[in-house]
C-alpha cells in the first residue's frame, strides 16, 4: 500500500458516496469509486472492493436505492440513487462533519499560535 | 406499504440469498470490466487492464465475504433488535406476558388438538381392508331415518340380501366380572359371527367366532382385547381356555384380539370383551317389534353399488313387513357408507375448524402479540421499534 495515500477515514466512505451521489445523480458502482478517487486527487487509497459493503449498508439504511441499470458501455450494472432520506442524512451528517472538523481545527490553530 | 414489503423481504431473505449471491457476483464482474476498460483507453493492454483493475478493486474474495457477512447480519441484527424490543416488554410487564403466552398456548394447544382429530378423522380412513365397501345398516321407521334394528330381523336380512359378502350385528353392554381380582364392571361388545371377518380382524392369539358360537344355547365363549389379557392374564397364552365369569355365565375365552383393532361405529364404546351376540337371551332381544340398542354393518359385494344394495334391502325389508305386519309394517332401511356415516355430518363442520383454527394460529401465532404491541406502542410513540411494530401490525392485518 501506498504510505503516501490517506487510508480511508472510518465511518467517511459512506458520507463520500451520498455527496457523490447528490452531486452527480444515479452512478453505477465504478464511477461512484473513480470520482471518490479524483476528488480525492487519488489521496486516498480507496480499495474499490470495500465500496460495495458501503454501499449495501447505506442501501439497508434506505438512504441510497438501487435497480438494475445499463452503463455507458451497455454492460449490466446497477445504479445506485440518493433516497430523500439519503438526502436528508446528508444534510445532516455534512453539518456534523463540518461542526466537528472546525473543532479539530480550532485546537490545531491553537497549537500552531502557540509554537 | 413500506413495512409489508419489508416483512416480507425479512422472510425471504433466506431464500434470495442465492439470488443476492449472483446479483453480487454480476456487479463485482461489471466494475471490473468497466475499470480494466478505462486502462485499456489508457494504453495498458487487455491482460495489463484486467490485472490493475483487479488490484484497484483490492481483494475480490474479501469484498464478497464481506458483503455477505453484512447482508446476514442486517438481517439477525434486525430480528435481534425486534426480540430483545419484545423481551424487554414481556419482562417489563408481566400481565402482557401472561396474556400473550395465554393467547399463544391456546393457539397452539387448540391447533393441535383440531388437527388431531382432523388427522384420525379426515386424513385416515377407516383402518381395515377394504374399508370402502363398508355401509352401516338402520331401520328406517316413520320416527327415525336411523334407527336401531331387532335382532330377529338381522338373520333374516343376512340370509336373504343380494348385495352384502357379510353382514354383521353389534351392541355395546357393561357386564359383572367376578372371580378375576377385584370384581369390575366390564364394558363388552356383543357382535355376531361374522364381525371380525367382515373388518378384516386376525386373533393375536386363539379364534374369533364361528356360526356355532352365535346361536341360543351354544357353549358359551368369549374374546378379550390384548390389554384385558395383558392386565388380567399377564399375557399368558394360557388365558386361552380359562373362564370369565361375566354377571353369572362362565364364558370360556377362545382368542385374543389385538390392541391395533378399534372399531369405529355409531353404538360402540371401547370394550374389554366381545361375546356372540347371538347367544344372549334377554328378555324381549328375539321379539320382532323390540330394538335392543343394535346396530348393523355390512360388505358390499365386489363390483355391487350403494344404490343397488339399498335397493335390494329395502325389497327385503318390505317381505319383511308383508310376512310381519305387526312389527315390521312401516319399516325399512338406511343404508349409508360407514366412512361418511361416521364424518359425514362433521366433515363441513371440521373443514370449517381446521379454517378457523389456521386463523386462530395466524392470530395467535401473529397478529395478537403484534396488536398488542401495537396497542401498547401507541403509548409509548417515542420508541423507533414501537413504530415498527405499529407498522408490522398494521401491514399485518393489512395483509390479511
Amino acid at each position: 500500500m501506498n504510505p503516501d495515500r490517506t487510508d480511508v477515514l472510518h465511518g467517511s466512505l459512506g458520507l463520500m458516496v451520498l455527496k457523490t451521489l447528490e452531486a452527480l445523480g444515479p452512478q453505477h458502482g465504478y464511477l461512484i469509486a473513480r470520482r471518490i478517487e479524483q476528488i480525492s486527487g487519488n489521496q486516498l487509497a480507496l480499495n474499490q472492493g470495500t465500496l460495495y459493503p458501503a454501499l449495501l449498508k447505506l442501501e439497508h439504511m434506505r438512504w441510497i436505492s438501487s435497480k438494475w441499470g445499463e452503463s455507458e458501455s451497455g454492460r449490466r450494472v446497477k445504479i445506485y440513487a440518493l433516497t430523500p432520506a439519503g438526502r436528508k442524512q446528508l444534510q445532516k451528517e455534512e453539518a456534523q462533519w463540518r461542526r466537528a472538523t472546525g473543532i479539530v481545527n480550532r485546537f490545531f490553530r491553537i497549537s500552531e499560535d502557540a509554537s | 406499504m413500506k413495512s409489508l414489503r419489508t416483512f416480507i423481504s425479512r422472510l425471504t431473505a433466506v431464500a434470495r440469498s442465492r439470488e443476492r449471491d449472483r446479483d453480487m457476483d454480476d456487479e463485482m464482474a461489471s466494475h471490473l470490466d468497466e475499470a480494466a476498460d478505462e486502462y485499456v483507453r489508457r494504453g495498458l493492454s487487455r491482460e495489463d487492464a484486467r490485472r490493475a483493475a483487479v488490484r484497484d478493486f483490492g481483494g475480490i474474495t474479501r469484498a464478497k465475504e464481506l458483503h455477505r457477512e453484512l447482508r446476514s447480519f442486517t438481517w439477525a441484527d434486525n430480528l435481534r433488535q425486534d426480540l430483545q424490543y419484545s423481551l424487554r416488554r414481556l419482562v417489563k410487564d408481566p400481565g402482557f406476558t401472561l396474556i400473550a403466552v395465554a393467547t399463544l398456548a391456546l393457539g397452539i394447544g387448540v391447533s393441535t388438538a383440531i388437527f388431531s382429530i382432523v388427522n384420525s378423522v379426515l386424513l385416515n380412513p377407516l383402518p381395515y381392508p377394504g374399508a370402502d365397501q363398508l355401509v352401516a345398516v338402520y331401520s328406517r321407521t316413520a320416527d327415525a331415518a336411523k334407527a336401531w334394528s331387532s335382532y330377529p330381523n338381522f338373520p333374516d336380512w343376512a340370509r336373504d340380501n343380494q348385495s352384502f359378502s357379510d353382514l354383521a350385528a353389534f351392541r355395546p353392554d357393561d357386564l359383572n366380572l367376578i372371580g378375576l381380582g377385584q370384581p369390575e364392571r366390564v364394558p363388552v361388545e356383543m357382535v355376531s359371527a361374522g364381525f371380525f371377518r367382515l373388518l378384516g380382524l386376525q386373533p393375536i392369539l386363539g379364534r374369533t367366532f364361528v356360526a356355532a358360537d352365535d346361536q341360543l344355547g351354544a357353549t358359551p365363549v368369549v374374546l378379550i382385547t390384548e390389554s384385558f389379557w395383558y392386565r388380567k392374564f399377564g399375557a399368558s397364552p394360557s388365558a386361552i381356555g380359562k373362564t370369565l365369569t361375566l354377571s353369572g355365565t362362565s364364558y370360556g375365552i377362545i382368542g385374543v384380539v389385538p390392541a391395533t383393532f378399534q372399531f369405529f361405529a355409531r353404538n360402540v364404546h371401547p370394550s374389554d370383551v366381545y361375546l356372540p351376540i347371538g347367544s344372549w337371551n334377554a328378555l324381549g332381544f328375539r321379539n320382532r317389534k323390540v330394538s335392543m340398542a343394535m346396530d348393523v354393518i355390512g360388505r358390499l359385494k365386489p363390483g355391487v353399488s350403494l344404490e343397488r344394495a339399498i335397493g335390494d334391502m329395502q325389497a327385503l325389508a318390505r317381505g319383511l313387513a308383508e310376512q310381519h305386519p305387526a312389527s315390521n309394517k312401516g319399516t325399512s332401511v338406511t343404508l349409508v357408507p360407514l366412512k361418511s356415516d361416521l364424518v359425514g355430518p362433521v366433515k363441513p363442520l371440521l373443514l370449517l375448524l381446521v379454517i378457523a383454527v389456521l386463523f386462530v394460529f395466524l392470530i395467535a401465532g401473529s397478529m395478537s402479540p403484534t396488536s398488542c404491541w401495537r396497542a401498547r406502542a401507541v403509548a409509548r410513540p417515542k420508541s423507533r421499534f414501537a413504530v415498527r411494530w405499529v407498522r408490522a401490525g398494521a401491514a399485518l392485518s393489512g395483509s390479511f
